[in-house]
């Protein structure tokens, strides 16, 4: 029978009741943006001829070796309750922070050892669910 | 606060996914309890058809994937490798962004976690009847409890409980399931020791309990191992002091006298019913003697109907249909008109939605007040 263990390490440090609670984002970093419907961007690695060729350049960038794309401006207010991002020049999507029914755990799978980790607990995310306005 | 938001291209051949999970009240607390939260684990049957659930030591949750029409995407807090200068009519008026977040992983489901019973996977256990040359089947040969653990879909604790109500065994290292008429042989047996001796049945300890059974025993075989007489403490008692080197167990009265009461419905009214009064006085001459037990039918519902007024004939529940028509229907065919708490245990298992079990039985009966109870009647 398959059975896998699931390595909860990382997340200790999170359950002590004297850590100080946290919005968005988790104590390690992480959150989560939910927008009602798919964002249109690349998800397939390009190589740098590619990217040249696409003439898209300047929306590229690295991170720790590796090709990520930059698709927006997220805006959250000083009182951590609304959120604004903005896509590209025309578009802006009005969202909310929302404290989460069921916190969510973060789990990560390793295809080649069989490890699964629960690598974080997340009680927030940034939300949204309207239709995108444009900007004028 | 303004952020700059990236997104990871997708890496082939990748070896590492990421997924939400819910984590509900229960896991939450498994999680925050430093004993508990190492022993979490997923398990499922098999690779393919089979539901996946998660398990801690004592729980079992039944994992589900929720889809949803949104798009989730999980991101990281960090510094891209160069920096961008960033146009300022694309700020909008915002002040520069001071940190960037970096979509890693992208999703439109959770996992949700449903508590559920875990249940022991039993394909493989033998069932042994006393013999005394015990050979299994070969693929049910050589399996101990911790690989019949790994095998089931179902947590340590809730395992435990099951193994030691179906009467679970080991014989010669081999895990099996005493039968029926076995643990009824080894129950009495044990019984009678134990009085014999005068030990305490609140009170008793197992290898004082086996020394008790082996002492009445010839030279030749004995089928009442030690593991066997521990699986009859098990089964119808608890141990009241776990920590300690040597156990005791507590046994259940009312357990062991309901067990008799089973027996004896199918020893004496099997085929044919009987007066409740000569039934009680059979079922009574059953048990060792000066066994202290107080007995009444009511210990016996499920197993039993009244063809006829103070008659009883033994029913087997597991003979009735699972769809819930039928099985009201064979019930007026055998007794036309029911107490609510005699036919209670034949349908329970049929209301999966959790109804009031009379609003259930309102669904496919009638429901009449007769002073203090309910009887249950055919529509038809």
């Amino acid at each position: 029978m398959p059975s896998t263990t699931i390595s909860t390490e990382q997340i200790t440090q999170l359950l002590d009741p004297e850590q100080k609670k946290v919005t968005v984002p988790t104590a390690f970093g992480n959150m989560i943006l939910e927008i009602q419907g798919d964002l249109d961007i690349p998800d397939i690695d390009l190589t740098q001829e590619q990217i040249s060729a696409l003439n898209i350049d300047a929306q590229f960038n690295t991170y720790k070796g590796k090709n990520v794309i930059r698709f927006g401006l997220l805006n959250i207010s000083e009182d951590k309750k609304n959120a604004t991002l903005y896509i590209g020049k025309k578009q802006r999507l009005l969202g909310i922070i929302e404290e989460l029914e069921t916190p969510l755990g973060l789990l990560k799978f390793n295809s080649q050892d069989g490890q699964v980790d629960l690598c974080d607990i997340i009680r927030y995310k940034v939300l949204f669910k309207e239709r995108p306005l444009p900007i004028m | 606060m303004s952020i700059n938001l990236y997104s990871k291209l997708k890496q082939e051949n990748s070896n590492i996914s990421y997924k939400l999970i819910e984590l509900n009240d229960d896991l939450m607390h498994v999680l925050k309890d430093k004993d508990t939260c190492r022993g979490l684990r997923f398990k499922s049957l098999d690779n393919e058809k089979s539901h996946v659930v998660l398990c801690s030591e004592d729980k079992t949750w039944l994992v589900r994937q929720k889809d949803h029409s949104n798009m989730s995407m999980i991101m990281h807090e960090g510094v891209v490798d160069n920096s961008m200068v960033i146009d300022p009519s694309s700020l909008f008026g915002l002040p520069p962004p001071i940190t960037d977040y970096i979509g890693f992983a992208r999703t439109t489901y959770e996992y949700e976690t449903i508590d559920t019973e875990g249940r022991l996977h039993l394909d493989f256990v033998p069932i042994y009847d006393g013999e005394k040359d015990f050979s299994p089947p070969k693929h049910q040969q050589g399996l101990i409890f911790e690989d019949l653990l790994k095998k089931s879909p179902c947590s340590k604790g809730e395992a435990l409980a099951q193994w030691h109500s179906l009467g679970g065994s080991t014989i010669e290292g081999q895990v099996c399931l005493l039968s029926s008429q076995f643990i009824s042989k080894a129950l009495h047996v044990t019984l009678m020791s134990v009085l014999a001796e005068s030990m305490k049945l609140n009170e008793l300890k197992l290898k004082s309990s086996y020394e008790a059974v082996n002492k009445d025993m010839d030279s030749g075989f004995n089928p009442y191992t030690v593991e066997v007489v521990e699986t009859v403490l098990n089964k119808f008692g608890r141990q009241t002091d776990i920590t300690s080197q040597e156990p005791t167990w507590e046994l259940n009265n009312s357990a062991i006298a309901k067990w008799y009461g089973i027996q004896s419905l199918k020893k004496y009214v099997n085929k044919s019913a009987l007066p409740i009064d000569e039934f009680m006085l059979q079922w009574r001459s059953q048990f060792p003697p000066f066994f202290p037990c107080d007995i009444d039918m009511t210990m016996l519902r499920g197993h039993y109907y009244q063809p006829q007024e103070k008659q009883i004939q033994y029913f087997a529940r597991n003979t009735l249909s699972m769809d819930p028509k039928d099985r009201f229907k064979t019930l007026f065919k055998l007794q036309s008109s029911w107490d609510l708490r005699d036919i209670e245990p034949f349908i329970e298992e049929l209301n999966v939605k959790h109804l009031k079990i009379d609003s259930f039985i309102m669904k496919y009966a009638r429901r009449r007040r007769v002073g203090k109870h309910y009887i249950i009647t055919s529509r038809a």
